[in-house]
């Protein structure tokens, strides 16, 4: 809507001004061609009993077999309501909470104060799920310091790691806490695109500072917001190994085993290539039709456009 | 006539074509044909990868590092042979960096490779047949653990007569389990050693109400355990006659799990309702559900358990860093007491392949591994001339022999340890001892007669109150459960366990951790009886391909 094209010129492909465009993206696109496109010829994996020693050509067929065991586990269903309980959880609660820290910060006049609240949540950004994994379980154990700090109040002790039913709220505040400062800067960048002179507008025709909000900041990041929605639903089967490896257990696999977790657990114990590979597969597919259905409904319904 | 000798000419080849097709025949008391430590003259150099480059190497001498070191100099020194790696990766990389290398065109002269490796490198044609070499050029003590009581892991590397590796694993004797208990608690609570389950549950009791680590505090409890630990924790179920990992025989032609089978069910429901009721107790921690095993260490070392179900190793890990910490507990190893009218018996492997050392199809000088492993064997095993530089640090107890690519287990090393090493500390030292187990032997001594923790780990091991000497009880009284299904792991298995084991842990904390409620434990073996019953089939068409020989039948007649 605000880019200027001119549309009845004729303009070449190649252009002395459009060169250097060309050549800066060409590294990238021969490295994509290469370790992403390239790699999918390894798709066949998914449908051979895969043996590293024998490689691609010699190793046996076995079709959809992979797919089928899969269908078949007895859990199956489970593990995927699981996956997408907690990815979804994940999705709409760290798209909210950016977007408030998004607004809530952008209300801050002080700038340096700005500045370094922007940079301390910034910062479990690049924390990885092993050390953060540690230090919650030592938090949250019976004996730790959420329970030691409830003690002072007298309260009882709050098990969270071994509660099924709190364990995926556990799973999607931590990475919450995790990705927010990530995400509220993205979300500032799309506020500070919002052409000032609307406040004022607004501000002359008497709307107070959260009609502003409503009515100007919101529509304003739609597209920031959507674009991001749209990239996380390509992720929605994925829920985050790491952090689940690193905080679950026995006593909450009934919430928290989600499809990667189980296919590492069967990996364990010879190399299952072909499985992981399959399930990859399965993934990929169904975050290629996510993120192709979104993108639809956000064109017809929204008049969104990418390009 | 011609035609009469050309006949018989080919049935005698076929004959001895039959005889080969079965397995090898070696004579472990042999010479070997040419030298075992021929010098290579000009000397060769081979290749090999190190997959664990990140673990005890902090006793290399000056400017030594993974390729220039003891082994390196002296296998130069003395063979004439240079190995040199193609490239190290620390252990948690390792094995993931192997599987890209066998999955690439080159593979190095001679490596390392787990038994599921060693599978599919088998099946690709790509390891070179070691059997004439093994025969022509391997020194007896190379040999005996390929024969005898051992020819089970010779037989696992073997394929239509040919030898395709060196197998370096463990045999039945090499550990065993039982309960290790803090005797200072018993002490302290005024009772002896459990020898029955009501004894056992009686000590229980008194660790979690009558203060043991007498603080003035009911802060202890009994089962040190975490939740990876418990649902297949060997010791304790063996106790109530259920036997994880391993397979009996069903019937006369078919074998079963004997942790899931039909045969065990009841002792397995057995299991799990006791647990429950001592759960209830407090004889476990509450969180047992959600603890990993560094939360259960960490409790070991704040004196908070005094019992522990293990193998016959945790004086090596965890334990000895408690005894670092705190001298005074006393932590001993005592057989397993028995929930069922019969004595406990324990689960073992008769012979278990863990690694094997291979060659790649095509290589140069094939004889050359195998004089490295005679040269290896003459340093770390027997007669073990410079154990202390080769195999173990004297003085932390760091496995020097680690740095080396293709070392060997001696599975003998540790049964025979404890017998030499048990008789010297009851009799008195009479004569040479071999230097790896002398260093045991000192170490044993100065922990019992002048407290030093650090000679805790082999004391607790070797010494005549040791775990071997419970392994012995076990061994005479033959109270040994037999794995008797040996092939390799299928891919069949491979699909049912993981939805087997989710499962069963599951209900198992669940039950235990829970309220106890049974039904769940029938839902388990319902789905069980579904979800394996094409690995059983497999099982049963394998045993019944071997005759229905029973390991278990034949090593209760000896």
């Amino acid at each position: 809507m605000s880019r200027a094209v001119i549309k009845n010129e004729k303009r070449p492909f190649i252009s002395r001004k459009s060169l250097p465009f060309y050549l800066m993206i060409l590294i990238p696109v021969v490295l994509t061609l290469i370790y992403n496109y390239g790699p999918m010829f390894g798709l066949v994996m998914a449908f051979q009993n895969y043996n590293p020693a024998m490689g691609f050509l010699k190793s046996e067929w076995v079709g959809l077999l992979h797919f089928e065991r899969m269908m078949d586990m007895p859990d199956i269903q489970e593990i995927i309501i699981n996956t997408l309980r907690i990815s979804i959880g994940k999705i709409v609660v760290t798209t909210l909470a950016a977007i408030v820290t998004a607004l809530l910060l952008n209300e801050v006049r002080n700038s340096s104060l700005k500045r370094f609240v922007q940079t301390s949540i910034y910062f479990p950004y690049f924390l990885s799920w092993v050390i953060l994994g540690g230090i919650l379980k030592d938090i949250l154990a019976r004996e730790g310091l959420l329970n030691q700090f409830l003690g002072l109040f007298g309260m009882d002790p709050v098990i969270l790691l071994g509660d099924a039913k709190r364990f995926p709220w556990l799973l999607i505040w931590s990475e919450t806490w995790q990705q927010t400062g990530f995400n509220t800067i993205v979300y500032l960048a799309a506020i500070s695109n919002i052409n000032p002179n609307l406040y004022e507008a607004a501000a002359i025709d008497g709307a107070g500072r959260l009609r502003q909000t409503w009515h100007i900041t919101l529509p304003g990041m739609s597209t920031t917001i959507i674009l991001m929605a749209i990239l996380s639903m390509g992720g929605i089967l994925s829920a985050g190994l790491d952090q689940i490896l690193m905080l679950y257990s026995p006593a909450v696999y009934s919430t928290a085993d989600v499809i990667d977790t189980w296919v590492y657990r069967a990996g364990l114990r010879s190399a299952q290539y072909s499985l992981a590979t399959a399930v990859g597969l399965l993934r990929s597919i169904v975050s290629f039709i996510m993120i192709s259905l979104s993108y639809l409904i956000a064109n017809k319904t929204m008049g969104y456009r990418l390009f | 006539m011609k035609k009469l000798s050309k006949l018989l000419a080919l049935v005698l080849a076929l004959m001895l074509m039959m005889s080969c097709a079965s397995a090898v025949e070696l004579d472990p008391d042999a010479e070997p044909k040419y030298d075992p430590f021929g010098k290579y003259d000009p000397p060769i150099t081979v290749t090999s990868v190190h997959t664990a480059s990140d673990n005890y190497f902090w006793f290399y001498e000056e400017g030594d590092d993974i390729s220039n070191n003891v082994y390196t100099r002296r296998w130069a020194e003395q063979l004439g042979i240079n190995y040199e790696f193609l490239w190290t990766a620390p252990m948690s990389q390792g094995y993931e960096k192997l599987n890209a290398q066998i999955a690439s065109p080159e593979l190095p002269d001679f490596f390392q490779v787990s038994t599921t490796q060693f599978e599919q490198l088998v099946q690709a044609g790509q390891l070179e047949d070691l059997t004439q070499v093994i025969q022509d050029y391997a020194t007896p003590v190379t040999k005996k653990f390929m024969t005898g009581e051992y020819a089970g892991l010779l037989d696992a590397v073997t394929r239509d007569g040919k030898i395709y590796g060196i197998p370096s694993g463990t045999s039945y004797l090499d550990t065993a389990y039982m309960m290790w208990i803090r005797a200072d608690w018993l002490e302290n609570v005024g009772l002896d050693a459990p020898t029955t389950m009501a004894e056992l549950e009686e000590v229980m009791d008194a660790f979690v109400n009558k203060d043991p680590d007498q603080n003035g505090e009911n802060d202890t409890y009994a089962i040190a355990t975490s939740s990876y630990d418990i649902p297949y924790n060997i010791a304790m179920f063996n106790m109530f006659g259920a036997y994880p990992y391993v397979w009996t025989k069903d019937g006369e032609d078919k074998l079963q799990q004997g942790m899931f089978g039909p045969d065990y069910r009841d002792n397995l429901g057995l299991a799990i309702e006791t647990l429950a009721k001592w759960y209830d107790k407090g004889y476990l921690h509450p969180d047992v559900g959600t603890y990993d095993d560094t939360m259960k260490e960490d409790d070991i070392y704040a004196d908070k358990c005094g019992i522990m179900f293990g193998d016959a190793w945790p004086s090596y890990w965890p334990l000895n860093n408690h005894v670092l910490i705190n001298p005074d507990a006393k932590w001993r190893p005592f057989p397993l007491v028995s929930a069922t009218d019969e004595p406990a018996k324990i689960t073992a492997t008769l012979c278990n392949v863990d690694v094997v050392v291979v060659a790649r199809k095509g290589v140069e000088n094939p004889e050359a591994l195998v004089k490295m492993t005679n040269l290896y064997h003459e340093l770390n095993t027997y007669p073990a001339t410079e154990f202390e530089v080769f195999n173990t640090d004297p003085i932390d107890n760091n496995n020097v022999f680690l740095m080396y690519p293709l070392y060997v287990y001696n599975p003998a090393f540790n049964y025979e340890g404890y017998l030499v090493i048990s008789d010297a500390m009851e009799n008195g030292l009479k004569g040479e001892m071999s230097p790896g187990y002398k260093l045991y032997y000192d170490q044993a001594m100065a922990y019992r007669d002048e407290g030093d923790p650090n000679g805790f780990p082999p004391y607790a091991a070797y010494s005549p109150e040791g775990a071997f000497s419970v392994q012995e009880y076990y061994v005479e009284n033959k109270l040994i459960q037999v794995n008797e299904y040996t092939a390799p792991y299928s891919e069949t298995r491979a699909a049912a366990d993981p939805v087997i084991d989710k499962a069963f842990v599951t209900m198992m904390l669940d039950i235990v951790t829970g309220d106890g409620d049974m039904t769940k434990f029938d839902e388990f073996t319902a789905l069980y009886d579904t979800v394996y019953a094409d690995a059983l089939a497999e099982a049963a068409e394998w045993f019944q391909a071997q005759g229905c020989y029973s390991l278990q039948d034949a090593f209760d007649a000896e």
